[in-house]
């Protein structure tokens, strides 16, 4: 149980702006997915909700119990989660041309974002053990087997976004341990050397993204349909926005996948520049809170747990914003907090609960 | 320290992403307003219905009429297998066959594609009952172009087409666009400004799939003119039905106004097949088909008269006191100058002949004689005297002028002097000169009376105008009133008289007049000609028959006169 002065030391900011993004999101899922809720009879925002309501309730319990549990226990759950991975290789269910999902008893889960957070507690144990004074390249070695064995699983999917964002966490992770410059170098340009390598190895569809998003008029009713749209949607939001509900682009059907990934669209659209400004303001202040806290801690576990975690909701953020504005290319990552999505959502919350956890558990001065 | 890095960078791309939000929703804002507006609105083409073109009496020789046709909407048709699987035991056209009407009318998601035209109208309600079965399937109506006389009309009606690139950008400034028919020959071409209407056009709100949300404005189509020519429906059939398929033309024209009864030119063409896509060999076949069916002979062919020219030749003589009414020239079968032989048709002989005698028997030989004496440049005065050599001005695109030949022309394009001989065959007919069947009916309409050249002409009424079209402008020529009257009663003795050419056409309540002719050409039999008038005492009518490569004129082209002459009596205009 957490102690009084703990519960004084709850980074209320952080817990305020991760919470109003959450708000503002199911508002902006509430328009996105008006016609097709009207035409369907298929709740998204019901469903969001109680995602939302178990994610809650799951930082809570993160919250109250000493993070240094999950690291005991994160060895095991990132074999576990390596099994799951390898599930969904062997017998996952395909959409889109990707095999991401598992589906379990009626409902579909999505390993890969579960993967992530293991990951970064497995990373984090295993670095947090190893103070950066000595056997460093040895312990460099090791972290990058630990994130490239789950990142070469995802990219066979494939899922190319995903697998980028593994490697942001484990660069920004080594970054903060301590990685000597000479071997960021070495594991920079192997990764610059691996792109063109890539390509090989990418599906159609990811190149013609990756060619559309050099020129979106390529294919303008195809592949760079979406961009295009998507831009226009936000484009069109100007100063003031649409209004809620009031989108053209968005209730007249002109925007795909708005609900999930490009819900950051409905917001510029019915929201204006105000809107966006606002939810990036507020993604700011999280990470900015995230950062204090682990500047504060002195726990090496806790401050590499917060960089990942912050990582990647930054890597996140950043990547979907950039897609729906057309300036990186789309593949295909949800926006933290706001994207609809249960394995995402809850991910993102679990997130929340161990930067809080993290947080109430610093030395206050 | 480490940790400050990985802030800068990742407050360093939030920065960035709010620059380019910055710059896209307020700097290009409006720009991109303006493509939302574009994307949820679309302007739907209403086609403005054309003008129907009625006869004198009423009977549409062209009308637009409602029809439905079956169209697949690319956007809405979900699974076209599946559609087409459904659609063939309705319509009763193969899976395979829809299939590829759909690959070959595709154009854009979002423009229907026409599957079938025409639909019978229990089909239509058919199909509109089942379209639940059928998404992307509609029935929609189309106003067409029907031509209900068809072939019968083809010359003088023409048909439409779509415009050409090059005369699109001529006619943008004329509210033409990439998609509108025009007219492309004959009265459509002629009066398409007045017949083609003003489209119009449904603005919408549609959804991502086109479907539409609501309507957003409405300009109504409006409806080309209508406009009354002064053909016969009734005689354009009849007249062609006598000509049987073969190459000639028939034409009819009142002598006062020149207002053209029937303007029929064969082998002729259905201009409704050029409005219906699935009669495309239908139009290849047209086109290469060597009996040129396109070609309108009544206004287009140049051709020589023969025969029939004698009556200038003999006018022009009697005029100028060349020959007398009792001057005769012996006939004994051909002529001689120099050393050359001119025949006349008949190698025994018509014997000893006078003016009238000699159009009765259209002896050549009396007018190789006249000829002579008239020389090329009577010859000549003659022809052109009565319009030949200039069009007629009838309102029909692209009529031909004709040909009068004289010593000049003669040096410039055939490269040779004019010789006597030359002089000899102008005189009946032959030689260079060339004219229309058009200019030859008008030149005996001038006879019938006495001097009227007339503009013929079609159009009479224009709907919405008070004042009728009876846009013909004539010549009052001043001609030799007893030189005249003896050329008619030649023409009067050709049909009457036992011995006369034209025996074939005599009626017997109606005095006709006319001239047969048989224009000897090079290259093959000769054409055959029947041009006259009646009634002969106070004419109304003037007509021609021409028969390319017909033969004798008083024989084929007298038989086709003669049963044209029956008609028009039956039918109250003799």
């Amino acid at each position: 149980m957490l102690s009084r002065r703990q519960i004084q030391g709850l980074d209320r900011l952080f817990l305020f702006s991760t919470l109003l993004l959450l708000g503002i999101g199911l508002l902006a899922l509430y328009s996105a997915a008006f016609q097709k809720t009207q035409m369907t009879g298929i709740s998204f925002l019901h469903r969001q909700l109680v995602w939302a309501a178990l994610g809650c309730g799951l930082a809570i319990l993160l919250v109250v119990v000493d993070y240094h549990l999950w690291l005991e226990w994160s060895y095991p759950l990132y074999v576990l989660t390596l099994l799951l991975l390898g599930l969904v290789l062997v017998m996952g269910t395909v959409r889109g041309g990707a095999q991401r999902w598992l589906s379990v008893g009626g409902m579909t889960i999505q390993p890969s974002e579960f993967a992530k957070l293991a990951t970064i507690l497995a990373v984090a144990r295993y670095l947090g053990n190893r103070p950066p004074i000595s056997n460093r390249w040895s312990s460099v070695l090791g972290a990058c087997i630990l994130i490239g064995i789950p990142m070469a699983m995802i990219l066979k999917q494939p899922n190319l976004g995903t697998a980028c964002v593994f490697g942001f966490i484990g660069l920004a992770m080594l970054l903060v341990w301590g990685i000597p410059l000479r071997a960021l170098v070495i594991v920079l340009s192997i990764a610059l050397i691996s792109i063109p390598l890539l390509w090989c190895f990418l599906e159609d569809y990811q190149r013609s993204r990756l060619m559309v998003f050099l020129n979106p008029n390529l294919d303008p009713l195809g592949a760079g349909y979406t961009v295009i749209q998507s831009r226009i949607a936000m484009g069109s939001g100007q100063f003031w926005g649409k209004g809620w509900l009031a989108g053209t682009q968005n209730q007249l059907n002109f925007l795909p996948e708005r609900h999930t990934d490009f819900i950051f669209s409905v917001v510029g659209e019915e929201w204006g520049i105000l809107g966006t400004t606002l939810c990036m303001t507020l993604f700011f202040l999280s990470f900015h809170r995230g950062f204090i806290i682990a500047t504060q801690t002195r726990d090496p576990f806790g401050r590499l747990l917060i960089v990942g975690l912050i990582t990647m909701l930054a890597a996140h953020t950043l990547v979907n914003m950039g897609m729906v504005m057309g300036m990186m290319p789309v593949v295909g990552l949800p926006l933290p907090f706001m994207s609809y999505g249960g394995s995402w959502l809850m991910t993102c919350l679990v997130a929340v609960g161990i930067i809080l956890s993290v947080g109430v558990r610093r030395p206050v001065f | 320290m480490r940790l400050r890095i990985l802030q800068r960078i990742i407050f360093g791309g939030l920065i960035l992403l709010w620059i380019g939000l910055f710059v896209a929703q307020v700097l290009q804002g409006r720009q991109y307003r303006e493509q939302s507006e574009k994307n949820r609105t679309r302007l739907i083409h209403l086609p403005a219905a054309r003008g129907t073109i009625l006869d004198r009496n009423g009977v549409p020789l062209a009308e637009d009429r409602i029809t439905f046709e079956l169209a697949a909407l690319p956007q809405e048709l979900t699974d076209p297998e599946q559609a087409w699987a459904a659609l063939s035991p309705i319509v009763g056209i193969s899976s395979e066959e829809l299939a590829k009407r759909y690959r070959k009318g595709f154009q854009a998601k979002f423009s229907p594609v026409t599957l079938m035209r025409d639909l019978p109208r229990d089909l239509a309600f058919r199909l509109e009952e089942e379209r639940e079965r059928l998404p992307g399937v509609l029935v929609r109506p189309v106003p067409e172009r029907n031509y209900p006389l068809g072939p019968a009309v083809g010359a003088a009606v023409g048909y439409l087409g779509l415009i050409a690139p090059e005369e699109l950008t001529q006619l943008k400034p004329y509210g033409y666009t990439f998609r509108d028919r025009m007219g492309k020959d004959g009265l459509e071409q002629q009066y398409d400004s007045l017949l083609r209407g003003r489209d119009g056009g449904l603005h919408v709100e549609v959804n991502a799939q086109g479907r539409l949300v609501q309507q957003l404005g409405f300009l109504p189509p409006q409806r080309g003119r209508r406009i009354r020519v002064s053909l016969d429906a009734h005689l354009q059939e009849i007249a062609y039905q006598l000509l049987r398929g073969s190459r000639g033309a028939v034409m009819v024209m009142e002598v006062r106004t020149g207002e053209v009864l029937c303007l029929v030119s064969s082998p002729s063409f259905d201009p409704n097949a050029f409005m219906d896509s699935n009669r495309q060999s239908e139009i290849r076949s047209l086109l290469r088909n060597l009996d040129r069916p396109m070609f309108n002979r009544a206004i287009r062919a140049m051709v020589p008269p023969g025969s029939i020219f004698k009556a200038a030749t003999a006018y022009q003589a009697l005029k100028t006191g060349k020959i007398s009414p009792a001057t005769t020239f012996e006939c004994r079968g051909e002529f001689h100058l120099g050393r050359a032989v001119f025949k006349c048709w008949d190698a025994e002989g018509h014997g000893p002949q006078n003016v009238v005698q000699g159009l009765q028997h259209s002896c050549n030989v009396f007018f190789y004689n006249t000829g002579r004496r008239l020389g090329v440049t009577g010859i000549g005065e003659a022809a052109r005297l009565f319009g030949l050599g200039r069009s007629t001005g009838i309102d029909l695109p692209r009529e031909a002028k004709g040909l009068v030949p004289d010593p000049e022309w003669m040096r410039k394009s055939a490269h040779h002097d004019w010789q006597e001989g030359d002089t000899i065959s102008f005189g009946i007919g032959q030689s260079a000169l060339q004219t229309t069947p058009l200019q030859m009916m008008r030149l005996f309409g001038a006879i019938a009376t006495e001097g009227t050249l007339v503009q013929p002409h079609l159009l009479i009424a224009v709907e919405g105008e008070t004042a009728p079209r009876r846009q013909g402008q004539a010549l009052q020529l001043e001609l030799n009133k007893a030189a005249l009257a003896t050329v008619k009663e030649g023409l009067e003795q050709v049909v009457n008289s036992d011995t006369g050419t034209g025996r074939l056409a005599r009626m017997p309540n109606v005095r006709v007049a006319g001239k047969t002719g048989t224009a000897q050409v090079p290259n093959g039999a000769p054409h055959a000609w029947f041009c006259g008038y009646a009634p002969a005492e106070s004419p109304r009518l003037s007509f021609v028959v021409f028969l390319e490569h017909g033969g004798k004129g008083g024989l084929y082209a007298g038989r086709i006169a003669g049963g044209l002459l029956a008609h028009l009596k039956e039918m109250g205009y003799l």
